[in-house]
């Protein structure tokens, strides 16, 4: 359903062959080169600052920028790496979770040189590039991966190489979503989960009490989070907000921190595992990465923190997946589609109630 | 010879031409599921078929648009990779408006002096539509209007200003009850293919670009974001405003 399944028909690949690979799934457009578990180049493209107009990613802007940028991205990884096109081993490409427009531009230029240079070709799960991430810092499985960004947000028990299952997930808003829709209230330039970071590292957690109760179940809520603040706002006069514009970040950081750190623990505990890992972007927030660092020590956890780089989209993180997956020989994968979902990025609540939200390699 | 690739519209092919145009192998599918899925596996067997190796091809062409904007980046993006990745054909561009109109031009339905008018679905119950006329110096055409977006509504009047014209496309296909009698519908031209590119290159028809610089797609309108920033949606503040 979402790419080939373990134990699909595979294409040997030397282990140490240098893959090309390819990540459009959001709006940073990038390629990498990666050879077993070393990330030789990745260059990330952003386009932030083409965004920051609109307030918020606009897929279809996105799109037309990644079909501008790929190919010169690609040509960029390359030459940073001192690799040609005879010395590629295979193509890997995200093939979703994302913006479907977005994906399919990457997927289509990933097809188009895995077929020219007569190539097998990796597709990649977004969310297992996430996890892979944390390969590079020379990780072992079992371990839990909070997986959080503005597109997703979810626990996965990772128990073998890229194979995971779903403990926790998202019933509405991701992670990354309240961070930005938190900055876009509190009147934060974008990308607003950075400026929010930034702002509450000056500021006091203490200033406002924000609901906590969510924390009964094993999934994550944040759009009730959102909505405190919107009231908390309303409820005082602009001078005050003026004021304490840094306190009130400080403090819904600190709800959501909270949230993600409490619900990694515990899966960790549930799950009987002594490591956790953590990906995506949200896993660049500052006030995260302490929290979790101090939960981590105080219950004797071993805690990866994979560098910021690693952490937002990147083609690296794909590469050091794609190691772990199935490739698929010259040239069967002609037709592969793109796709924007899967069971481990649909919110909770969509859940069907008989399905087992697992997803493996 | 020429490897041409057209996703301007629901229609998806790949051909293979002879330096002058010619068809060597072609396959067109006016319908189907996505591009994604059908474009390289058309272009393999364009490639099978002739029997034909990379070394054969001198020029890799695409169908610009406009069109539906995802169908053009899907073939853009995939002429420029089997490009790059080739590193020695040349890339070449191509106006999809322009192929149509060329193909317009040798139909059976066409008559001369008349204009040709190439009509390209832009959903939302508009069309893309330009206007050509055969060069009778060259052989070729002429762009006489460029591309411009026309309502579904107001197409039977723009194009009856014209008088007689020979009209083809997907365009003329949906819309085919609000055409004027004025305008002829070319039976054989229901879509833009491969072939059409292909042969736009040979002919070299006006807006034929080369390089990975220039070929990019021409989407004919601004995305919906940029229409946002004009009004200034309340859900997508388009500058940071104080808190409410
Ligand atoms: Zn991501």
């Amino acid at each position: 359903m979402t790419g080939p399944m373990a134990g699909a028909p595979g294409v040997a690949i030397p282990p140490d062959g240098p893959l090309l690979c390819v990540e459009t799934s959001c709006d940073d457009t990038s390629a990498a080169i990666v050879r077993s578990r070393e990330v030789l180049s990745s260059i990330v493209s952003s386009q932030d600052e083409l965004h920051a107009q609109f307030g918020g990613v606009v897929p279809e802007v996105a799109s037309r920028r990644h079909t501008e940028l790929v190919n010169d991205v690609v040509a960029e990884a390359m030459s940073a790496a001192g690799v040609g096109w005879r010395d590629l081993a295979a193509v890997a490409t995200t093939q979703g979770p994302g913006l479907i427009g977005a994906l399919l531009v990457g997927l289509a230029a990933a097809k188009a040189i895995a077929y020219r240079r007569r190539l097998p070709l990796i597709p990649v799960n977004h969310i297992q590039g996430h996890i892979a991430a944390n390969y590079s810092l020379g990780l072992e499985a079992p371990f839990v991966c909070l997986v959080a960004s503005g597109g997703h947000t979810l626990l996965a028990v990772v128990e073998e190489g890229v194979a995971y299952r779903v403990a926790a997930r998202t019933m509405d808003d991701a992670a990354g979503e309240a961070f930005d829709k938190g900055a876009r209230l509190l009147g934060l330039g974008y990308p607003g989960g950075k400026e929010l970071d930034l702002l509450a590292a000056t500021g006091d957690a203490r200033y406002v009490s924000f609901p906590r109760a969510v924390l009964r179940g094993r999934d994550f809520s944040f759009s009730g989070l959102k909505t405190a603040l919107l009231y908390d706002l309303r409820g005082r006069d602009e001078a005050e907000v003026e004021a304490h514009r840094a306190d009130i970040a400080a403090s819904y950081q600190a709800a959501i921190v909270h949230q993600l750190v409490e619900k990694t623990a515990a899966c960790a505990a549930r799950e009987g595992l002594r490591r956790v890992a953590i990906a995506g972007g949200v896993a660049a927030n500052s006030g995260l990465r302490q929290a979790l660092t101090e939960r981590c020590e105080a219950e004797g956890l071993q805690l990866a923190l994979p560098p910021l780089s690693l952490c937002t989209d990147n083609a690296g993180m794909i590469g050091l997946a794609a190691g772990f997956l199935p490739a698929l020989p010259w040239p069967t994968y002609l037709d592969l589609d793109a796709f924007a979902s899967d069971s481990a990025t649909r919110p909770a609540k969509r859940r069907p109630p008989a399905a087992r939200p697992a997803h493996s390699a | 010879m020429i490897l041409a690739l057209e996703t301007a519209t629901t229609a998806c092919s790949a051909a293979l031409c002879a330096a002058d145009g010619s068809v060597v192998a072609e396959t067109v599918a006016l319908e189907g599921p996505a591009h994604t899925q059908r474009l390289l596996p058309g272009v393999h067997e364009v490639l099978e078929r002739a029997a034909a190796s990379w070394s054969d091809i001198g020029t890799i062409a695409v169908g610009l648009g406009p069109g539906a904007f995802t169908g053009l980046r899907i073939g853009v993006a995939t002429a420029r990779a089997l490009a790059q990745a080739d590193g020695r054909v040349r890339l070449a561009g191509v106006p999809t408006p322009a192929a149509l109109a060329l193909a317009l031009a040798r139909a059976p339905e066409a008559v001369a002096h008349r204009p040709l008018v190439p009509l390209i679905d832009g959903k939302r119950r508009e069309v893309f539509a330009a206007v050509y006329a055969v060069d009778e110096a060259g052989g070729g055409i002429r762009v006489v209007e460029h591309v411009t977006v026309v309502p579904a509504g107001e197409l039977a009047a723009w194009l009856a200003r014209l008088g007689d014209i020979l009209v083809g496309g997907d365009g003329a296909v949906l819309y085919r009850d609000l055409l004027p009698p004025t305008a002829r519908v070319a039976d054989g031209v229901p879509a833009p293919t491969a072939a059409m590119v292909g042969r736009a290159v040979a002919r070299e028809a006006p807006g034929l670009v080369f390089g990975a610089d220039a070929v990019l797609p021409l989407y004919g309108r601004a995305p919906d974001a940029a229409r946002w920033t004009g009004g200034g949606s309340a859900a997508h503040p388009a500058s940071p405003g104080g808190a409410r």
